[in-house]
C-alpha cells in the first residue's frame, strides 16, 4: 500500500512505541470510559452543572463535591461529566463531516480523473494551505456563537486529509483486476465504488478518521478556550480551562487542570487507538 | 448468412511512441476458439482488452454478430448488452475476485443485474456445478479457496452473464500444472455444452494446441502468422513462429541456439528496446 | 572427493509452530560444483522453502532437523555473522520476479555494486567487476546508469543474475527464474545460466514447477510433493521412465506440442492440506495405483533396479518400471 496516513509529528512519536499492547488496551479503555461518561452524564452527575453555590466557591474536594468547586461556585465533577458531551460531540461532527465529504471528493477525483481530479486536488490543497484554526475563528466571528459554525469550519479543514488518502487508496484499488472484472460484468461505476471499492478501503480511512478525532477535539477545546464557539454557560472542557484561569491565579488549580488533563488523555487515547488500528490494517493488507 | 460471431478489423492502439497493437484483424466463428500467442510486449493482451472494452482503440472496429461494439457504453441498457456480448477471465485468480465478497454473493450480484426477474438460487447452484465446485465453496471468501478453485469461480462469474464470447487472458498461466489441466478440461467441457466462443490469450503453445481451433501469432503489435492451430504448429511459415516453437523446453533442447536465432531475427528490424 | 559439494542437504525436516505435520520431511539432495540440479514441484510442495533453507532464510518459529551444508559449512547452526558472510559471498539467489528484486528508485549500477561496496571493495573496482559481469550476461555498461523501469523483464533478469555472480558464489539458487518471462526470453536466460555455470563452475539449484524445463536444463531432477522428495534421478530417466505415479501424472497433465490432442489427463483432487497429519503416502488420495498399504505406511525411497542413481518413494514403483511406457505420454 502506497498510501500513508497523515499524522502530526509530535504526537505520533509518543503513541507508536513498541510493546504497546498494554498501552493500547489502556487507551481503548479510557476512550470507552469517556464515551460512557458522556452518555450517562445527566444521570450520574451529582449536581446541576450550572447550579451556583457562591458560598462554596473555590472549595477543595469534599464529600459533597468530590473534585471541588470552581470560582463561580459550580461543581467541577458535574461540569466535567456534562462537558464530555459537548467536548466529544464537536469532534464527532467534525469527523463525520470530513469523512463523508472527503471520501466522496477523493473517490470522485480518483475515479473520474482528468479535470475533475485536478479541480478537487487543487482545491483541497488550497484548504491545506489555510490553517484550520484560523478558518474556524474566521467562520465563528462571522457566524457568531454556537457549536455548529466551528464544527463545519473544522470539518472543511480536515477534509483534505481524508480526501487525499481516499484518492490514493481508490487509485490503487481501481488498478486491481477485480474492479475491471466488475466493469466487464456490466456493473456501473457507482455500484462498484459503493459495494466493493469503499468497503475495501474503509478500514484505512476510518483509522485516519479516528486519529483526526483526537486532533479535532484538541482544536475545538482550543477554540472554546479562546471563548469562541461554545456559549458561555454550556459545560465544556475548553471553556472550563478558560473559566478556571482566575482560580489558578488565586492558587486553586483543580477546576482548570482537570479538564486540561482530560483533553490530553482523550486525545492521546484516540490517537493510540487509531494508530494501532492503522498499523494493523497496514500489516494485514491482504 | 454465416456472419462471424466476432470480427475485428484494422485494430490499432499506440501508447506514446510504442505501437502496442498495429492493424490487427481476425474473425471468430460461432462456437469457435481462437488463440492469440506471442511473447511479452507482442500486444496480445492489449488486443484482448480492446475487444472486452477495458481499453479503447485508436483505429479499427470490433463487431459482434455484425453489430459494432461502441467504445463506451451509454446508459444501463447498453452497458448490460455489452457485458452479455463479451466476458473475460483474468490471469491472476488471486486478484480478480473482490477479497470481501463471498462466491455466492458474487454470483448473485451478477445474476440480479442481468436477470432481475429470475430466482438466482437455482442458477447459482447450476453454475457452481458446471465449473465443478460444491455448494460448500458458495459461502467461502476467495482467500479460503485455492488458485484453481478461484479460477473456477471467475469462470462461473463470466458464464453467469451468458456471454457470446469469453476472453481468457492467460487464464491458466498462474496455476499449477495439475490444476491447469483440470481447468483446461473444464473449458473444453463448457465449450461442448454451451455455444460460447473463446478468445484465448496465452504465451504457452502447448495450451494453444489444447484448446484452440485457430491461432494468431503476434509480434511487436502485428499479426505475423494466422491459420488453423494444427497447421501453424506443425508447419510454421514465419520464422518468429518457428522460433517460438523451438523455444518450448524439451529433452535435447538447445537454448543457446534459440538465443542466437532470436538475435538473427531481430537484427534486420529496428527494434525500440535493445534485446541483446 | 577433495572439494565439498556446493550444497548438501541431509534429512532436512522443517516444522512450523501449530502445523500438524512437517512442511519439509526428510529432504536429501546434493549439488556438486558446476552441476545443475532441478527441484520440481507444485505450489506448497516445499521446493522454495528448501532452496531458501540453503540461505538460512527460514520462516519465523521454524524448527529444523538434519543438516544443510553449503560448501561444507552447516547453515542451520552457523552464527549470524557467518551466515551474513555466506549470503554476501558463496551463495546467491535469483528470484522469480526481477522487478520485485530491484529497488525502482535506484540505478542498476548501484544495485550491482552495493554488496561489494558494503564488503569494502573500492567503488571503481566494484564498477569494473559489474561491467565485466554485465558483459558476461550479454549486456553493455550503459545499463549501469539506467533505472529498472527503463529496461525489459528479460534484461532485468540478466542484471539480477549478474548481481548474483558479484560475490563469486559456489552455489546459485534460482527460484523459478524464468516463470515471469515469455518462452523465447526464457530460453535466452537458461542459455545464459548454462554458459555461466560452465565458465564459473557454480553449482546451480534450479527450482521450478515445469518438469519439461527441469529435464531440459538439469543433470539431475528431484520431484517434490507435500514436503517430501518422491523421486530423484538423472533428468532423462525421470522424464522418460518415471518411477513415481505423481511424476507420471505430472508429465501426462502438461499440455504439449507433441502429445495427442483432446483432453489432458488431469490429476484429480488437490495436494493434501498442510493442517492435517499424513499417514502413509502423501499422494495416495490422488493416486490411481493406491492400495491400503499406501494409505497406511509411508514409502521409503528405493533404488530402481538397474538404475543406481534413480530413486523413488513409492510402494508400486516396480509396477511402474515395468509398465511405465503405458502410463507415460
Amino acid at each position: 500500500m502506497t498510501a500513508v496516513l497523515t499524522r502530526r509529528p509530535g504526537l505520533a512519536k509518543v503513541t507508536v512505541r513498541k510493546g504497546g499492547s498494554l498501552l493500547h488496551r489502556a487507551a481503548l479503555g479510557f476512550a470507552g470510559l469517556v464515551v460512557l461518561a458522556a452518555l450517562l452524564a445527566p444521570w450520574i452527575a451529582p449536581h446541576d452543572p450550572n447550579a451556583v453555590d457562591l458560598g462554596a466557591a473555590l472549595a477543595g474536594p469534599s464529600a459533597d463535591h468530590p473534585l471541588g468547586v470552581d470560582a463561580a461556585g459550580r461543581d467541577t465533577l458535574s461540569r466535567l461529566l456534562l462537558g464530555a458531551r459537548t467536548s466529544l460531540l464537536g469532534p464527532l461532527g467534525v469527523v463525520v463531516l470530513s469523512t463523508l465529504l472527503g471520501v466522496a471528493a477523493g473517490t470522485a477525483a480518483a475515479w473520474r480523473g482528468g479535470r475533475l481530479d485536478t479541480l478537487i486536488s487543487r482545491s483541497t490543497e488550497l484548504v491545506f494551505a489555510f490553517p484550520g484554526m484560523l478558518l474556524a475563528i474566521l467562520v465563528v466571528s462571522i457566524h457568531g456563537e454556537g457549536l455548529l459554525a466551528p464544527v463545519v469550519a473544522l470539518g472543511v479543514a480536515y477534509l483534505p486529509y481524508v480526501s487525499r488518502l481516499t484518492r490514493t487508496l481508490v487509485l490503487a484499488e481501481r488498478a486491481r483486476p477485480y474492479v475491471s472484472a466488475y466493469q466487464v460484468q456490466g456493473h456501473s461505476a457507482l455500484q462498484i465504488c459503493l459495494r466493493h471499492v469503499l468497503p475495501n478501503i474503509a478500514p484505512v480511512v476510518l483509522a485516519q478518521s479516528t486519529i483526526n478525532f483526537g486532533y479535532a477535539l484538541m482544536d475545538l477545546a482550543g477554540l472554546s478556550f479562546l471563548g469562541l464557539g461554545v456559549p458561555p454557560l454550556t459545560p465544556d472542557w475548553g471553556r472550563m480551562v478558560f473559566d478556571g484561569q482566575t482560580a489558578v491565579q488565586r492558587g486553586y488549580p483543580l477546576s482548570a487542570v482537570l479538564p486540561c488533563v482530560l483533553v490530553v488523555l482523550t486525545v492521546v487515547a484516540f490517537n493510540v487507538a487509531g494508530e494501532r488500528w492503522a498499523d494493523r490494517v497496514a500489516r494485514r493488507d491482504r | 448468412m454465416s456472419e462471424p460471431l466476432l470480427s475485428v478489423t484494422g485494430l490499432s492502439r499506440a501508447f506514446g511512441a510504442v505501437r502496442a497493437v498495429d492493424d490487427v484483424s481476425f474473425t471468430l466463428p460461432e462456437g469457435g476458439s481462437l488463440g492469440i500467442v506471442g511473447g511479452s510486449g507482442s500486444g496480445k493482451t492489449t488486443t484482448a482488452r480492446i475487444v472486452v472494452g477495458l481499453e479503447r482503440a485508436d483505429e479499427g472496429e470490433v463487431r459482434l454478430r455484425g453489430r459494432v461494439r461502441p467504445a463506451r457504453a451509454r446508459g444501463r441498457a447498453e452497458r448490460l448488452a455489452r457485458a452479455r456480448e463479451v466476458q473475460m477471465v483474468f490471469q491472476d485468480p488471486y486478484l480478480s475476485l473482490d477479497p470481501r465478497t463471498t462466491v455466492d454473493r458474487m454470483l448473485r450480484e451478477t445474476l440480479r443485474l442481468h436477470f432481475p426477474d429470475r430466482d438466482p438460487a437455482p442458477r447459482v447452484r447450476e453454475l457452481l456445478d458446471q465449473v465443478g465446485l460444491g455448494t460448500r465453496a458458495a459461502g467461502a471468501l476467495p482467500k479460503a479457496l485455492s488458485g484453481g478453485q478461484r479460477q473456477r469461480v471467475a469462470i462461473a462469474r463470466a458464464l453467469a452473464v451468458e456471454p457470446a464470447v469469453l476472453v481468457l487472458d492467460e487464464a491458466v498461466a498462474a496455476l499449477d500444472v495439475s490444476v491447469q489441466a483440470q481447468i483446461l478440461n473444464l473449458l473444453a467441457d463448457i465449450r461442448e455444452q454451451t455455444p460460447v466462443g473463446y478468445l484465448f490469450i496465452t504465451h504457452d503453445l502447448g495450451v494453444v494446441r489444447c484448446v484452440t481451433d485457430e491461432v494468431l501469432v503476434m509480434r511487436h503489435g502485428r499479426v505475423v502468422e494466422a491459420g488453423a492451430t494444427a497447421r501453424v504448429l506443425a508447419a510454421p511459415h514465419h520464422p518468429y513462429t518457428r522460433l517460438l516453437l523451438d523455444s518450448v523446453p524439451r529433452p535435447g533442447w538447445n537454448p543457446a541456439r534459440i538465443a542466437a536465432a532470436r538475435q538473427e531475427l531481430s537484427s534486420p528490424q529496428a527494434t525500440p528496446t535493445q534485446e541483446a | 572427493m577433495t572439494t565439498p559439494p556446493a550444497l548438501e542437504i541431509r534429512g532436512l525436516r522443517l516444522t512450523l509452530p501449530g502445523a500438524a505435520r512437517p512442511v519439509l520431511d526428510g529432504v536429501d539432495l546434493t549439488v556438486g560444483p558446476g552441476e545443475t540440479v532441478a527441484l520440481v514441484g507444485e505450489s506448497g510442495s516445499g521446493k522454495s522453502l528448501t532452496s531458501r533453507g540453503a540461505l538460512g532464510l527460514l520462516p519465523a518459529g521454524a524448527v529444523t532437523e538434519g543438516a544443510v551444508l553449503v560448501d561444507g559449512e552447516d547453515v542451520l547452526t552457523a552464527p549470524p555473522d557467518r551466515l551474513r558472510a555466506l549470503r554476501t559471498g558463496r551463495v546467491a539467489m535469483v528470484f522469480q520476479d526481477p522487478r520485485a528484486t530491484l529497488n525502482p528508485l535506484r540505478r542498476i549500477g548501484d544495485f550491482l555494486t552495493e554488496g561489494a561496496r558494503a564488503a569494502g571493495v573500492e567503488p571503481a573496482a566494484a564498477t569494473d567487476r559489474a561491467t565485466g559481469l554485465l558483459r558476461a550476461v550479454g549486456l553493455d555498461a550503459s545499463v549501469l546508469a539506467a533505472y529498472p523501469g527503463q529496461v525489459s523483464g528479460g534484461m532485468l533478469q540478466r542484471v539480477v543474475i549478474a548481481a548474483a555472480l558479484m560475490g563469486d558464489p559456489v552455489l546459485l539458487l534460482a527460484d523459478e527464474p524464468t516463470t515471469a518471462l515469455d518462452v523465447i526470453t526464457q530460453a535466452e536466460v537458461i542459455a545464459l545460466l548454462v554458459r555461466l555455470r560452465e565458465s564459473f563452475r557454480t553449482g546451480l539449484l534450479f527450482v521450478t514447477h515445469d518438469l519439461d524445463l527441469a529435464a531440459a536444463v538439469s543433470d539431475r531432477v528431484h520431484v517434490m510433493y507435500a514436503g517430501r522428495i518422491v523421486e530423484s534421478g538423472p533428468a532423462e530417466d525421470v522424464f522418460a521412465r518415471p518411477l513415481h505415479p505423481y511424476t507420471t501424472a505430472l508429465l501426462a497433465s502438461t499440455p504439449r506440442l507433441t502429445a495427442p490432442g483432446g483432453r489432458l489427463s488431469a490429476i484429480p483432487g488437490r495436494p493434501p492440506d498442510p493442517r492435517t497429519p499424513l499417514t502413509g503416502c502423501a499422494f495416495a488420495a490422488r493416486c490411481p495405483l493406491a492400495t491400503d498399504t499406501c494409505r497406511e505406511t509411508p514409502p521409503e525411497a528405493r533404488r530402481a533396479p538397474g538404475r543406481p542413481d534413480h530413486h523413488a518413494a513409492c510402494h508400486h514403483s516396480a509396477r511402474l518400471a515395468d509398465e511405465g511406457a503405458v502410463l507415460d505420454v
